[in-house]
């Protein structure tokens, strides 16, 4: 029989036994989408939160201070043989905003224009504060999204409205984008500042952080090393923590690499019961199939032609299982995608689970035909 | 065509062996239509099986066609079995997912012929058992003595020089039974191949040039001609 004829054959004898063709090719199909779907999920997540933290810039070093707080001024005077591309003061205080008869209260940021870039923010309307706003100490604030709507009613509506905050009145001059808005970055909710301006009437000048970018080939650890080395000198280690994004990174990735690894586990084990189920099947349908190869040598053929048929038809039957199951797999993930849960397909290991589910389909579609073919004609005729 | 000397088959059975078959003669011509009769449990139709090649023997010789079959590797047999030997069987042994064409088709693509001149031929064959118009039936969907008819086209689509059946009416009405008879009948005078037909029919046996007696896996002395 040549090899177009025994694909025919295969295809028949497949959508003649539609049940268990089905069935056989039921473990393949889940095995296969359960890898491949929980594999992607496991590395879209992985990489997204990456990519999340990646653009909040690699090299940007975050300095909290706990005490002895120095001034925006004195800050810039101890880091100022560390080369950096920029240096952002935060100074927060507590302040209730009113508008008409809308009121809210809020934490108040008081910072300066490298604030948008280095916690990569995005201005949905109007301008964000300038170095001008700062030297003057204009009465200007930048509001969150969330904020502007709760406030304003339309949050368009806010930009170049007079906000009474705490008792001054405040020109809204830009809206903040609250599209990226997430735990980490609640932007939504901001109320931005000049610091000059938020510092004017009270004593205290200090900052309670600020967060140093670096020049853009400066690694985030080494311009950690070297914010720590001048701070040093004036204030001891209690004084203040850094944290750098690369430490963030560091967790955030083991965090995620366990999690694939995790998904990966629960897919392998789906593989393994779908390889079972395979298995089963095969097994299950060896006597009708005894019984075929018994017609088939008492008419003639070769131990070797039947172990062909059943090898191409194994072949067949989980290739077909393989192709559906990468299809569905496909299909769920662009629907986990559109879920918000982010899916990214891998060609190696789409192809490795395809292997491993062809591998189980042949072993377990061969043994028992290769017991079967080696009986005597007269053994497979009479097999019940 | 046939030579059997000193043919024995032996089943284990318990811890002893059960000789089923105990030294047989046998020589049988060319053409020849032999029944065979024996009670059940006589060895008839493991004899038959050795001489379709489906079963093996323990010792004694059997030449087919001059050539001795023990000495035959796995592949030479699957060959003889496909183009010198048809076998009809009581039950039929049609494969159940096949169309009739299909099932008759079987020997040919084993054979080597290309499916299009094989399925032509089967055609042709299906017509000749008087099936032209249920090609495309399945088993299940034929009655007994249609199913046998299909058997026996595809016994008989290699053209073998050797028909073997076994109780080939046996689950048939006798009316449908003689029809079958009546077209292995017909075929043997047509293409003169030899025939040995298992059988506890005497009609059957009747229209044999022989009848061979089985009993105790030994061949009845005298039993030649009736």
């Amino acid at each position: 029989m040549s090899i177009l004829q025994i694909l025919k054959s295969s295809f028949k004898s497949i959508f003649a036994r539609k049940l268990r063709s089905i069935l056989t090719m039921l473990g393949v199909i889940i095995g296969i989408m359960a890898v491949i779907v929980l594999v992607g999920i496991g590395q879209g997540t992985t990489s997204s939160v990456m990519e999340n933290m990646q653009s909040l810039g690699g090299n940007i070093v975050t300095i909290n201070f706990r005490s002895n707080n120095p001034t925006y001024d004195e800050l810039k005077t101890m880091l100022q043989n560390v080369q950096t591309a920029s240096i952002t003061p935060v100074s927060s205080s507590q302040g209730t905003a009113v508008y008409k008869t809308n009121s809210e209260s809020m934490s108040l940021t008081g910072t300066t224009a490298t604030y948008l870039d280095s916690q990569s923010l995005t201005l949905m309307a109007g301008r964000f504060i300038s170095d001008v706003d700062n030297e003057n100490r204009s009465n200007v604030v930048v509001l969150g999204g969330t904020i502007a709507k709760s406030l304003f009613d339309d949050s368009y509506k806010a930009l170049g409205k007079l906000l009474r905050i705490n008792n001054v009145y405040y020109t809204v001059i830009g809206l903040l984008s609250s599209e990226n808005s997430d735990v980490m970055n609640n932007s939504g909710n901001a109320v931005i500042l000049p610091i000059a301006t938020l510092q004017k009437s009270s004593v205290d000048k200090s900052i309670s952080r600020a967060y140093v970018m670096g020049m853009k080939d400066t690694d985030g650890s080494v311009l950690a090393n070297r914010i720590n080395t001048v701070l040093l000198k004036t204030l001891t280690s209690n004084d203040y923590s850094t944290f750098g994004q690369e430490q963030v990174l560091e967790t955030m990735s083991s965090v995620s690499n366990s999690l694939s690894l995790m998904l990966g586990g629960i897919a392998a084990i789906s593989l393994i019961v779908g390889g079972i189920g395979v298995m089963n099947i095969m097994l299950v349908s060896v006597t009708e199939r005894t019984r075929e190869i018994g017609v088939k040598k008492a008419v003639g053929a070769t131990t070797g032609a039947i172990l062909k048929q059943f090898l191409i038809e194994a072949l067949v039957l989980c290739g077909l299982g393989g192709v559906i199951g990468v299809g569905l797999a496909a299909i769920l993930g662009s629907v986990v995608n559109s879920m918000g849960i982010t899916f990214t397909g891998n060609a190696g290991i789409s192809l490795l689970a395809f292997g491993i589910s062809l591998l189980i389909g042949i072993i377990f579609g061969l043994l028992p035909a290769i017991k079967a073919s080696k009986l005597k004609p007269i053994d497979a005729l009479k097999y019940e | 065509m046939i030579s059997i000397k000193g043919l024995t088959k032996t089943y284990p059975s318990g811890r002893g062996k059960m000789t089923v078959l105990d030294e047989i003669n046998l020589e049988v011509q060319k053409g020849e239509f032999i029944s065979i009769m024996g009670k059940s449990g006589s060895g008839k139709t493991t004899l038959l099986n050795l001489i379709g090649l489906l079963d093996n023997f323990d010792s004694g010789s059997y030449k087919l066609s001059g050539v001795e079959m023990k000495s035959v590797d796995q592949r030479g047999l699957a060959r003889t079995r496909n183009r010198d030997i048809g076998f009809v069987y009581q039950n039929f042994n049609l494969l159940a997912n096949f169309s009739a064409l299909d099932n008759v088709m079987l020997p040919q693509l084993f054979g080597g012929v290309p499916a299009q001149r094989a399925r032509k031929k089967a055609q042709e064959f299906l017509e000749l058992v008087g099936l032209g118009d249920k090609l495309k039936n399945r088993p299940t969907q034929l009655s007994g003595g249609e199913q046998q008819r299909v058997a026996i086209a595809r016994a008989l689509i290699n053209e073998p020089e050797l028909l073997l059946l076994d109780e080939p009416t046996g689950t048939l009405d006798s009316k449908t039974g003689a029809e079958i008879l009546e077209l292995v009948k017909t075929l043997w005078v047509k293409n003169k191949m030899t025939i040995l037909v298992i059988t506890h029919d005497r009609e059957i046996a009747g229209e044999a040039q022989k009848t061979l007696h089985i009993k105790d896996g030994k061949i009845m002395e005298g039993s030649a001609g009736l």
